[in-house]
């Protein structure tokens, strides 16, 4: 339960933090987009008004609409209101007035159908153009309100009146005309200010228009002409505003929903951390290559790639192809010149045509006289379109990728995934790849990884090189001209062959490193003991001379040991032959010591037999001891180990020794824990150990003292310590577990000075440690071992 | 009886052998004696003989080379003598035929006792155990539990309660380690808190009752760290 909700948590973080980041990144890109152009922000403004009639917009058409109007009525050339710079011929003298007339008409016969804006226009009291009845000059302002019109326009040959829902607008506000865009300080563009005034044919003119307030579709079906036809332009503009409205405000909600749920992922971030590092073990999984791969592609098939980045494009290939452009400047070209002149230079070369009579053909007389500029463009023509036209080329392209969310958030995902993500939890994601498998192919020791490192930098480095070599080789051909084969081949071949030593060289750098690892192999074996190993290498190694020393290093070494182990084995072969013969003139004296103290004796020979049996028995004990110390020494002692519970083995110990114990005089004081303490030991070495260690302890105390007997567990080790106050003085800095050393040196009866000896030993043998340790008269014997695991 | 029992006494070492028959012969036995193994194998021929103690290492033939002779055309029991003090050692004894493996140097007392504990199966329960139905035999040991009875060497082992209860639990699991407090609980029949020390107490008291040497037991065994346990033969 609790699992599945820290699951849920995981998952819930992760969606959040992907539908979050993606709405604001939605949101940031619309609004960037917008705010970062005039006529958009203008747009956004508007569309927020109140009263759409109030608009820039509006005021924009009203002005156009009337200036039409006026014209309709003067027998002036509308056209030229859609055709801007297009030449007047009235300059040319010649009477168009009746051509005009025509163009009037047609325009009449256009926009008379489109009732959102009724209209009339009279010259000299004659009404020439009327799409309405209901219009008059002097009508009254809210007479048409009630039909759905509620602005009302009115110009009487020199001044224009304004009504809006029957208000009298403000229209010429200072008398001067100043062109301001933006939309609060926009004007009507109409005549009638002081530096805006109509001609003699305008004035001549009254012109009366309402406008309908939420205009509609009308469609005229001349079917006898030109078909059906529509001239809806207020109605789009109408249509327009609403839809940026609508946009703004679907926008500002989708946002502030991104907002919300980012802050849900802000809560929820470290449960989304989990789930970033599964997905990260899962790409961990992945191929570097791949992924890299995977992300280019990504890239270059969801980002919608700009018509420009064309063009640039061609810039740079045509950057190797001799280019032509007209001027005096070549370095002044703009995108789309380069690409034309390389055309027809092509053409006009395929059609044997030389560049002089193409212009004339083309009507380009000498006039116009335009050399033929050879330009070189390059990388660096390229660079100067972007500098120059690096802002605008990022708005165009930000503009382009609001139009392309889909794609931008599957690159964007993509890119967290593949790359951010991976980055971010494996380490060294390079290392699980292709070229990472090859490049430690067969070298797996840390010092040879690192030297097919710093090679494959250097070789990466020197095929950059070699890159840029061959980006200048070529691009110095591209001369006109060009240089000539030979140069090329001068300078080609020795590149091929600088190239063929550097593989050459590599290769024999990954044979140095193979054979490296080998040497390194060889050391840590000889190190571990492994002496019998022959390091062989490939043939006529570089390393060939190490390898010999570290073969005749392995060599001694091994003789070395091997001498050393058939000493060790001889001298305990020859202490065991030596306790074997001891042994049977010791059992001479042990037999007759006992027959004869059966026989009846005399009290001093008596007690003599009996000290003669005594002695006897001790030899006995310090010819097993000998035996057993050197056997243990040379580690040939066999030893059986199991689980054992250390606490009841100091028990038994304990309860076996009780007698000797209570005959001691001194007092036993033992701290064992209740519980099982489980360690692997050999039972019979064991018990021989602390025999040894707490008979020491019974032989060596100052009377009457206290002996104690500890069992602690501390971490996973166990240790029993035996702390005693010795009788005689402890020399401090003596080693007493070394053979024949004693506490008290004159004492001739005790043991066989063994004792710790074959305590220590046994405790080795069997894995733990004993440990002795002095401070004053207080002598100390601890025992550890691990804590065997249950 | 044991007049009339012969004993050959082999051992390289003249002395030894002499203070072997010296004990053997205070004990009433008669005493063979032989110096090698070649002479070991002519005197084993003897009809009367009825125990062998034989040293290993000998000149001419070694203790245990003729411990297999004498296998081959009689079966005696053999005790071999040996300076060779280790597990290693004993368990090839044991193996090649010897009944029982005495290491040197050794006590007059306990090697008479051996050689009594020897006799005694061999001559009262034949050298097939043929015990009658119900009766656990371990090596020297005998249990009846039908009676609760022990006899080593065939000689009933007078017991206390207790000690007949440790016995009756250790020679109905032969080979089996029990802790102290396990034989607290089921002899005594109530928990105890430190029961090792009494428990081992009446060890001990076993101990003296049916082992040959008491200090080096045969058979009731303590395995440290662990518990005690009736060795399995």
């Amino acid at each position: 339960m609790d699992t599945k909700w820290k699951k849920s948590k995981a998952v819930l973080g992760f969606l959040a933090f992907l539908l979050g980041v993606s709405l604001l990144l939605e949101g940031a890109l619309y609004f960037g987009t917008v705010m970062t152009s005039s006529n958009s922000r203008a747009w956004v403004y508007d569309s927020f008004k109140s009263d759409w009639r109030r608009t820039r917009e509006f005021k924009n058409f009203a002005s156009n609409r009337l200036e039409q109007l006026i014209m309709m009525g003067a027998g002036g050339n509308t056209y030229r209101t859609f055709v801007n710079g297009y030449p007047d011929y009235a300059q040319t003298g010649v009477d168009y007035s009746k051509l005009y007339e025509a163009q009037n008409q047609a325009l009449h016969k256009q926009i008379q159908e489109d009732k959102n804006v009724l209209y009339r226009v009279e010259k000299e009291g004659k009404v020439l153009y009327s799409n309405s009845d209901s219009l008059s000059p002097d009508m009254d302002p809210s007479a048409l309100i009630s039909e759905g019109y509620g602005f009302l326009l009115q110009f009487d040959g020199e001044k224009v009146r304004a009504w809006l829902d029957g208000e009298e607008l403000n229209i010429y506000g200072s008398g001067y005309y100043h062109f301001d865009e933006r939309e609060d300080s926009y004007q009507w563009y109409v005549p009638g200010y002081k530096n805006f005034t109509v001609d003699e044919a305008g004035s001549k003119v009254k012109v009366t228009m309402t406008v309908m307030n939420s205009p509609q579709i009308f469609i005229k079906g001349n079917y006898g002409s030109t078909g059906s036809d529509q001239y809806n332009t207020l109605y789009y503009i109408k249509q327009g505003l609403d839809q940026w409205r609508e946009r703004i405000i679907q926008e500002t909600v989708r946002t502030g929903v991104g907002a919300g749920v980012f802050l849900v992922y802000v809560l929820l971030r470290k449960d989304k951390k989990r789930t970033d590092m599964a997905l990260a073990r899962g790409t961990g999984k992945v191929w570097f290559e791949v992924k890299v791969l995977a992300a280019l592609l990504l890239v270059f098939f969801c980002l919608p790639r700009p018509e420009y980045l064309g063009e640039i494009w061609q810039e740079l290939t045509y950057a190797y192809a001799p280019t032509y452009s007209y001027g005096e400047s070549s370095a002044a070209a703009v995108p789309g010149d380069l690409y034309i002149n390389g055309d027809i230079m092509t053409e006009l070369e395929q059609n044997g045509i030389s560049y002089e009579e193409w212009l004339t053909e083309n009507g380009f007389d000498d006039s116009y006289n335009i050399p033929l500029v050879e330009q070189t463009a390059s990388i660096g023509t390229a660079v100067t379109i972007l500098s120059e036209n690096g802002g605008w080329l990022f708005r165009e392209y930000l503009r382009e990728l609001a139009d392309h969310i889909p794609g931008l958030l599957a690159v964007f995902w993509g890119l967290y995934l593949l790359i951010f993500n991976d980055w971010r939890y494996n380490k060294r994601p390079w290392r699980r790849g292709v070229i990472a498998m090859l490049a430690a192919w067969g070298l797996d020791r840390p010092v040879q990884k690192r030297l097919s490192r710093v090679c494959g930098v250097t070789a990466m480095t020197l095929l950059l090189l070699g890159a840029v070599n061959m980006n200048l080789l070529v691009y110095a051909s591209s001369y006109r001209g060009g240089v000539p084969l030979e140069t090329v081949w001068v300078i080609v071949t020795p590149a091929a062959l600088l190239m063929l030593v550097c593989a050459v060289l590599i290769w024999r750098l990954h044979r140095l490193w193979t054979d490296f690892g080998a040497v390194a192999d060889q050391a840590a074996a000889v190190r571990a003991g492994e002496l019998e190993r022959e390091l062989a290498l490939q043939k006529n190694s570089d390393l060939s001379g190490l390898a010999d020393d570290l073969n005749h290093i392995r060599q001694g070494l091994h003789q070395a040991v091997e001498e050393r182990t058939r000493s060790e084995r001889m001298k305990v072969e020859l202490v065991t032959n030596v306790s074997h013969d001891l042994k049977t003139p010791l059992t001479s004296i042990i037999s007759y010591t006992e027959l004869l103290s059966q026989e009846p004796l005399e009290p001093p020979a008596s007690e003599y037999v009996q000290i003669m049996g005594e002695k006897a028995q001790r030899l006995k004990a310090m010819v097993q001891d000998v035996f057993e110390v050197s056997k243990a020494a040379s580690g040939q002692l066999p030893v059986k180990l199991e689980r054992l519970d250390y606490a009841r083995l100091l028990r038994q110990t304990l309860a076996d020794m009780g007698q000797a114990i209570d005959n001691s005089g001194l007092t036993l004081r033992a701290a064992i824990p209740e519980g099982e303490v489980p360690i692997t030991a050999d039972s019979d070495r064991m018990y021989r150990v602390f025999q040894n260690l707490i008979g020491n302890a019974l032989k060596y105390s100052l009377p009457g003292s206290r002996v104690y007997l500890n069992l602690a567990v501390e971490g996973r080790q166990a240790s029993a310590s035996v702390r005693n106050t010795s009788a005689a003085e402890l020399k401090p800095g003596a080693d007493y577990t070394a053979r024949f050393v004693r506490g008290d040196e004159s004492r001739t009866d005790g043991g066989s000075g063994l004792g710790l000896s074959i305590a220590e030993s046994f405790t080795r043998a069997c894995g733990g440690s004993l440990t002795i340790s002095t401070e004053a008269d207080l002598f100390t014997a601890v025992v550890t071992f691990p804590v065997t695991e249950p | 009886m044991n007049e009339q029992e012969t004993i050959l006494v082999v051992d390289d070492d003249r002395e030894i052998v002499g203070a072997i028959a010296a004990a053997l012969e205070k004990e009433g036995y008669r005493v063979l004696r032989a110096y090698d193994g070649m002479e070991a194998l002519d005197k084993a021929l003897n009809p009367d003989l009825r125990l062998i103690l034989m040293d290993v290492m000998m000149p001419k033939l070694d203790g245990l080379s003729a411990v297999l002779r004498v296998r081959e055309r009689r079966n005696l029991p053999v005790i071999v003598l040996s300076a060779k003090s280790e597990e290693s050692d004993k368990v090839l004894g044991l193996s090649m035929g010897a009944d029982d493996y005495v290491t040197k140097p050794f006590s007059m007392g306990e090697l008479t006792a051996r050689v009594r504990s020897q006799l005694r199966r061999y001559t009262s329960l034949g050298d097939v155990n043929t015990a009658p139905a119900g009766m656990i035999v371990n090596g020297r040991l005998a249990y009846d539990p039908s009676n609760r009875e022990l006899t080593a060497d065939g000689e009933p082992v007078r017991l206390t309660n207790i000690e007949t209860g440790i016995v009756d639990l250790l020679m109905r699991n032969l080979g089996r380690v029990f802790p102290a407090e396990e034989i607290y609980r089921r002899v005594w029949g109530e928990e105890a808190w430190s029961s090792e020390g009494t428990v081992m107490v009446h060890i001990r008291r076993i101990r003296e009752k049916i082992e040959l040497n008491p200090r080096e037991p045969d058979y009731l065994k303590v395995v440290w760290g662990i518990g005690y346990k009736m060795e399995k033969k």
